[in-house]
């Protein structure tokens, strides 16, 4: 037995849809896969390659000189900061938020999100010579 | 309305899935909250040019108490990163009708490097840095 | 074989509580745990309360949670659950009506909501629709599904949003996604691309455990979120 597809059948759906689930998805899985070369790289200059050697300032301000580090630093950041907040509002949908309080949580998490870059880069830049923009 | 005691919530019934996917909640919840907390640390300690109280902050980091939450922290990172691997590999239909090999696998894995870190980590619970 | 059955009781005019009734019983050596509420029902309290049909592991009636795991009462035999007590109770996270009978209807609507019928838009042919034998068995696995709402009793997503599509329902999608036969492919994923479909599948694997025709619904889920991805990614497809 066959059913002829109508457009009522393939529209008939209960759902109330809150948030498509799809992008997020896909942004996890790929903000991960950039973590992985990032945070590698964050834990094997700090930690693994200097075994021992003490953590200091001037240190620090010695690898930023190079410009890919600055790079990999501010990268690292954007993306793990994006990494964790996207994976709070996968754990927030489970709690079936409605549609307008899931839209106050994405909109929450942009702004902590980013002033949070911003005050991760800030931090960067007394390691490259500079003054803060802003400090406390 | 009546409430049933489900024994199928006993943590006992559980199966390997069930653990693995509340570990990574737990700890993606957990390593938030501590990168939050990192970036915060940071930021607060870079008020001079000159650096001294980021090496001052990073003094306070390498007594043994926090020396030891660097282990807690390796631990969770290595766990999240490498079974957030296994995730991906099921998203790419890898590996998904292998599930708790594959998960044993990632823990081995985890393991070694973890093995690696506290190498490298107890130099400096000792106090005499290899370098 | 002695044995005790353990067995959850509820009469909602009468119980304020469902609560454990325990049944020591005599039974031959190949008895099944259906067997063995056949016996209390036939010579001990009629008033117990069960679904069964077929007996034959192919009806999907008598799914329950015995000893701490999903099992088709019927084909579930006690000696092989190695245990003195039989514990009985019905699927848990659904509502129980009567003793082990749970309210199945929520999970026959969302089994409706995915469409579980062949559909097509050409003109049906001359004679029927042909398949190869290799076409046919992209949905081998799918097509054993007995609807008996265990998987769909354990997945922890099910729990915690009613309107979650569930493990058997999506397993549903992706038998006629896969099927070489229905032409409306796309549109049933478009109908599982959001939180209540595909993406509220975190790969938990409860519902692969707890299928007793050990199906894994989990990789087709998966499949169906591929393919959903796919399917946005090529937006000039889309129309």
């Amino acid at each position: 037995m066959e059913a002829t597809a109508t457009e009522e059948h393939l529209t008939s759906t209960t759902v109330t849809e809150v948030g498509r689930g799809n992008l997020v998805w896909l942004m996890q899985r790929v903000s991960a896969a950039l973590l992985l070369f990032f945070l590698g790289a964050h834990f094997w200059v700090l930690h693994f390659a200097v075994a021992g050697e003490k953590l200091t300032f001037q240190g620090v301000a010695e690898r930023l000189r190079t410009p890919l580090f600055v790079f990999i630093d501010l990268a690292l950041v954007a993306v793990v900061v994006f990494h964790g907040l996207n994976g709070l509002l996968v754990v927030v949908t489970d709690f079936n938020l409605s549609r307008g309080a899931r839209t106050v949580v994405v909109w929450l998490l942009w702004i902590v999100g980013v002033v949070t870059f911003l005050y991760g880069a800030n931090a960067l830049l007394p390691f490259m010579g500079y003054s803060p923009l802003f400090t406390r | 309305m009546y409430r049933v005691r489900h024994t199928d919530l006993w943590p006992s019934h559980y199966n390997l899935g069930m653990w693995v996917w509340l570990a990574q909640r737990i700890s993606g919840i957990v390593l938030v909250l501590y990168l939050f907390t990192h970036i915060w640390v940071i930021s607060f300690s870079i008020a001079n040019r000159q650096g001294q109280e980021f090496n001052q902050v990073m003094a306070l980091f390498q007594t043994p108490l926090f020396l030891s939450l660097d282990l807690l922290l390796l631990a969770g990172v290595l766990f999240h990163a490498l079974n957030g691997i296994r995730v991906i590999l099921f998203d790419l239909g890898i590996g998904i009708r292998q599930q708790k090999a594959i998960f044993w696998g990632v823990l081995v894995i985890v393991s070694a490097i973890f093995a690696w870190g506290v190498s490298l980590w107890w130099p400096f619970v000792q106090g005499k840095p290899l370098v | 074989m002695q044995v005790v059955f353990k067995v959850q009781r509820y009469q909602p005019e009468r119980d304020g509580q469902p609560y454990f009734q325990s049944f020591p019983l005599e039974l031959p050596e190949r008895a099944t745990v259906l067997d063995g509420l056949h016996q209390i029902k036939d010579e001990r309290d009629g008033s117990l309360s069960f679904r069964r049909s077929c007996r034959s592991a192919i009806c999907g009636s008598c799914a329950m949670y015995i000893n701490g795991a999903y099992h088709l009462a019927c084909n579930t035999g006690v000696e092989t659950l190695k245990a003195q007590e039989i514990v009985v109770s019905p699927l848990p996270h659904l509502r129980v009506i009567k003793d082990l009978i749970v309210d199945m209807q929520p999970f026959f609507e969302k089994f409706e909501r995915a469409l579980p019928y062949l559909m097509t838009t050409t003109p049906p042919p001359e004679r029927e629709r042909l398949q190869s034998p290799e076409q046919r068995r992209a949905f081998e696995e799918m097509i054993n599904c007995i609807q008996c709402a265990a998987c769909y009793s354990a997945c922890p997503m099910v729990w915690t949003d009613p309107q979650y599509l569930g493990p058997a329902a999506l397993t549903k999608v992706y038998r006629f996604v896969s099927d070489s036969r229905d032409e409306v492919g796309r549109q049933r994923l478009a109908l599982v691309d959001n939180d209540h479909g595909v993406w509220r599948c975190h790969t938990i694997f409860n519902c692969h455990i707890a299928c007793p025709k050990n199906i894994n619904p989990t990789w087709s889920i998966q499949q169906l979120k591929r393919k959903t991805i796919a399917r946005r990614l090529r937006f000039w497809e889309r129309g």
